[in-house]
């Protein structure tokens, strides 16, 4: 009862978020999350890879500006369960499993749709009680052609995996 | 004289005599051999070497408030098969950062940064292997490193000739004036000063499929060394510089490379390169490291692979597979 409590409160949150000029949901999944929790949904099932590409003008911070010199392509790594009426999903976070691959390339002009608001890109979940991992991205190069010269890499660790 | 031959010779005098007055007498590019000899050198260079440098470069590019990292380089070649292995030696210190993303912070607030601590780049005859050993630092608001995670690997599988891996590799021994001729597509001209230095202007790319002019001063009284080299790609404002410090001299009587380099790829990256050792032999042991390295993978390494793209533009990924074929 307290997990489904928790749940519709975030969705609420979201919905929020969705209906303010936060961040905004860029794809269905949040909405069918919603859908599915006011029918009650409290567990997770059938943990699987959930890889996405999602490529963004370069930017290192909160607020600074959308670069138009270099993009960084991200890649999206990690596995999530899904929301489901039975059934039990086996996914942990893994401090040593990678989360997103980032590759930041020089770019000529590179334009956005978005520089200031950042926008949910994907939610992923994990254990018992469906926890939420969010991924948000702002500057978002709606050709997700970042594909210049490569200057570099990074990853983040804590990666959802199947067990 | 008839009007066909005045107009003939009229033609030859608009086309040939006129631009060597007005830009220091330019070739034409059907008559020049400058990339022929690019090509010569390059493949002569990579028949059989082993080069050992120090490399510095910033030590995060997300993150241009920390510093630069150190590194021993070691490259070697064969003629069939290159090989890379970059081991970092030193890190300026690294300094917490309270304007990245969200992301980027553990839950007490405290602030996560990875760092190349190791680079394998294998070019091999069949397919183009890399694998970066990332080490993961924590750091509190007091700049303080709380925490160092033991490096995990990420490995790359491309296929041959595509331009990542070549370009990790490469970009050590461009500014040390070799390896230009596979980026140069057509030479468009060529100003040859009375100095020895041939100024070439050509089309081509920079380790990716976007295409652009490349303005290159080649040595040739230095076995065609490329001693400064521009290339901006088409509707950028801005370039990317090779820079060799010719004053420094060069190292090796055959080939001769360039002690000293830069290689700036955006304005705000650039690696820097100082030769500390260069044989015209190829260090096996190295390249069977190296090869060795690029195919063994953790359970929890991730493998990506860019001969198996999707429609949004994904490489195959793979989890703590065997990589050996």
């Amino acid at each position: 009862m307290k997990r489904t409590a928790f749940l519709v409160s975030a969705a609420v949150f979201l919905i929020a978020f969705t209906e303010s000029d936060q961040p905004v949901p860029l794809r269905a999944t949040s909405q069918e999350y919603v859908a599915t929790l006011s029918g009650g949904t409290t567990t997770c099932d059938r943990c699987v890879y959930d890889g996405a590409r999602q490529d963004e003008c370069f930017h290192a911070g909160q607020v600074d500006e959308c670069s138009t010199t270099a993009c960084i392509a991200n890649f999206l790594v990690e596995d999530t369960c899904f929301l489901s009426d039975i059934g039990s999903c086996y996914a942990i976070r893994d401090a040593s499993a990678d989360d997103v691959i980032h590759y930041k390339r020089a770019d000529s002009a590179c334009q956005t749709n978005n520089p200031n608001t950042w926008q949910l890109w994907k939610i992923h979940y994990y254990g018992g009680d469906c926890s939420m991992n969010y991924h948000w991205v702002r500057c978002q190069k709606p050709t997700n052609n970042c594909n210049g010269t490569l200057i570099s890499t990074a990853t983040t660790k804590n990666g959802i995996v199947c067990q | 004289m008839s009007t066909k031959r005045i107009g003939w010779l009229l033609w030859r005098f608009v086309c040939k005599v006129l631009p060597m007055f007005l830009f220091s007498g330019p070739v034409f590019a059907e008559e020049l051999s400058v990339k022929d000899y690019l090509e010569a050198y390059d493949q002569a260079f990579l028949s059989a070497f082993t080069v050992t440098l120090q490399a510095t470069y910033p030590t995060n590019a997300f993150d241009g408030m920390q510093g630069s990292s150190t590194a021993t380089v070691t490259i070697a070649s064969d003629g069939t098969q290159q090989a890379l292995r970059l081991e970092s030696s030193h890190l300026d210190p690294l300094v917490f950062n309270s304007a990245r993303i969200g992301n980027q912070y553990d839950d007490a607030g405290n602030y996560t940064i990875s760092h190349h601590k190791a680079e394998y780049v294998h070019l091999g005859a069949d397919s183009w292997k890399t694998r970066t050993d990332f080490e993961h630092f924590t750091i509190s608001p007091q700049n303080v490193v709380l925490k160092k995670t033991p490096a995990s690997p990420l490995n790359a599988v491309h296929p041959k000739g595509h331009p990542d891996p070549a370009n990790v590799l490469f970009r050590y021994l461009l500014p040390l004036g070799r390896g230009f001729a596979q980026l140069v597509d057509e030479v468009v001209s060529v100003e040859e000063r009375p100095s020895g230095i041939s100024i070439v202007r050509a089309s081509g790319t920079l380790f990716s499929d976007q295409s652009g002019t490349w303005l290159l001063e080649v040595d040739t009284t230095r076995d065609y060394l490329v001693q400064t080299a521009r290339f901006r790609r088409d509707g950028a404002d801005y370039d990317s510089v090779v820079s060799p410090v010719s004053s420094a001299g060069t190292l090796g009587a055959e080939i001769p490379l360039y002690r000293e380099g830069s290689f700036s790829i955006i304005p705000s990256y650039a690696v820097s390169v100082r030769l500390t050792d260069y044989t015209r032999q190829a260090t096996m042991s190295l390249i069977h490291d190296v090869q060795e390295a690029v195919n063994a993978v953790g359970r929890r390494s991730t493998i990506l692979d860019f001969g198996r793209i999707d429609g949004d533009g994904m490489p195959l990924v793979l989890r703590g597979v065997d990589l050996v074929e």
